[in-house]
């Protein structure tokens, strides 16, 4: 289902890959000297700390000509990758749009879109990653635009950090941490939230072939491309178009409900109710667990709190700075849950018979070594 | 809430301009643009220069090539390594008076601030930009 790219097209993304590098090999590491040996110390110097601390470091980073240029080149190929990620994709949209009807008419999972779905205002109100047109935006019928976008892009972005090409890497390491912290659970029923183009939902459909594995998301494009690439796959998910906060599922319906780089793109508030909804849908012993990006508040330098301000603010992840410095075992414990942990686990390309890797908060790494996750039980 | 329909009106630009903030970092928004066209611009160059170096790969490789020819073309991984070199190289290059100027400014550390920052007050309370 991946969109095909010409010898053009390959070259731009190769380009856009490469002056990531560069932004975070050669600015990044200049930026980080200056800020930590520099800036931070002469704001601690003037008596502040904690986040009045945090916002003399920025506005002291943003009067430097290096950190400006930082923050353009850091802009400036975050748009190209999306540019030339859509380039690719309009070219061949009809095809790919095609191909979805292929597959939908005689596939194996389901496919079930609700046109009157309301978006959430997190959603709408500006698009997450500057990723322009978001997850919902529709071009044409049957569109599958945003998320072939998104396979693209994934592979642009990240090279082989996420798996190669089918980047299946985090929901492995989710696997992993789940069959580590709770290698009895009965698994007939699986639910992934927010699932996006089903990147991270193909290995449990892979790993569970006995268990019903169903997917949600806001977004139909992202799903009608979710359901045709699974396919392509030989993976079988139920994908739906719900809101995590409210679905339909019956009570008690899931033995494990997962999602994966997802809660940093909600709120305060529905990062709660998402949590309530979890453990609505749960069966007593039930179990939730969520993968998140692999940064935490408390394990933050000074450069690197930069750097998260930069992704919530013009990277457009509002919740990015909320997400890695929220409590979340606490709000699992207030949504009902037991046994509520949280910590890093190492990133594994397989997550059948993984080494043990799950390590505290306190003893983790920034960054694609291992992923941050919170796990709880549903008593 | 907005509903999907409401919501989804496609509009080409909607498809291809992020909603929210449009920031710029530097004092005359002109730089920020200016960086942006210049970004862009050596990804022309270097897609260029990969084509180029198709062409040259399939001349000696066949004697003569098409347009099609170089559409088809797939470097080996020895090639793709090749290239990824020369690309690296060539970014190198046209970025090399920043590297120069981020560089010296990392080595000099506290004590040649002075020569890039605008004065000596603390950064507390200073203009962003």
């Amino acid at each position: 289902m991946l969109a095909d790219l010409s010898h053009d097209e390959a070259s731009r993304q190769a380009y856009a890959a490469t002056l990531r590098g560069y932004t975070m090999r050669v600015l990044d590491d200049a930026n980080a000297v200056i800020c930590d040996q520099v800036v931070a110390p002469e704001v601690a110097s003037c008596g502040l700390a904690g986040r009045d601390a945090d916002r003399a470091v920025i506005a002291g980073m943003e009067a430097r000509d290096e950190h400006r240029l930082w923050q353009v080149f850091s802009q400036t190929w975050q748009d190209l990758i999306w540019h030339y990620c859509m380039d690719s994709v309009d070219r061949q949209l009809p095809s790919l749009v095609d191909r979805f009807r292929q597959i939908d008419a005689d596939a194996k999972g389901t496919l079930t879109l609700d046109p009157g779905l309301p978006l959430p205002r997190y959603q709408t109100a500006a698009d997450n990653h500057r990723f322009p047109g978001s997850y919902y935006t529709e071009t044409c019928d049957d569109d599958v635009r945003q998320g072939a976008v998104l396979d693209r892009a994934a592979h642009t972005y990240m090279g082989n950090q996420l798996g190669g090409e089918i980047h299946d890497r985090r929901g492995h390491t989710l696997i992993s941490h789940v069959r580590e912290r709770f290698p009895h659970l009965k698994t007939e029923r699986i639910l992934d939230i927010g699932c996006q183009n089903g990147a991270s939902t193909v290995p449990w459909a892979r790993l569970y072939p006995d268990a019903d594995v169903h997917a949600i998301d806001t977004a139909a494009p992202v799903l009608r491309y979710a359901h045709a690439r699974s396919e392509s796959l030989g993976a079988t998910v139920h994908y739906a178009q719900q809101d995590a906060e409210h679905t339909d599922f019956p009570d008690g319906f899931f033995d494990l409900v997962v999602s994966h780089v997802m809660l940093h793109e909600t709120t305060h508030p529905a990062l709660r109710t998402i949590f309530h909804e979890c453990h609505r849908l749960l069966r007593p012993g039930g179990v939730m667990a969520h993968l998140e990006v692999p940064f935490r508040q408390e394990l933050m330098t000074p450069w690197t709190k930069v750097k998260s301000a930069r992704e919530g603010r013009y990277n457009q992840e509002p919740f990015w700075i909320g997400l890695t410095g929220a409590d979340l075992v606490g709000i699992a414990e207030a949504a009902g849950f037991v046994e509520a942990r949280m910590g890093f686990q190492s990133t594994v390309s397989s997550g059948i018979d993984a080494p043990r890797g799950f390590v505290p908060v306190s003893d983790g790494k920034s960054d694609l070594s291992n992923w941050f996750v919170v796990s709880a039980v549903k008593a | 809430m907005t509903t999907m329909a409401e919501e989804n009106v496609y509009d080409k630009m909607r498809a291809r301009v992020p909603k929210g903030e449009r920031p710029t970092f530097f004092a005359d928004p002109s730089i920020d643009r200016l960086w942006w066209v210049m970004l862009a611009m050596l990804g022309e160059v270097t897609t260029l220069r990969d084509r180029l170096d198709a062409h040259e790969r399939l001349a000696s490789r066949h004697g003569l090539y098409t347009a099609a020819d170089v559409d088809a073309f797939e470097p080996t991984p020895d090639e793709a390594q090749a290239r990824a070199e020369q690309r690296e190289r060539l970014v190198e290059r046209t970025l090399r008076s920043i590297t120069i100027e981020v560089e010296a400014a990392r080595r000099a550390g506290s004590s040649g601030q002075a020569r890039v920052q605008e004065s000596d007050e603390p950064p507390v309370g200073r203009a962003a930009r």
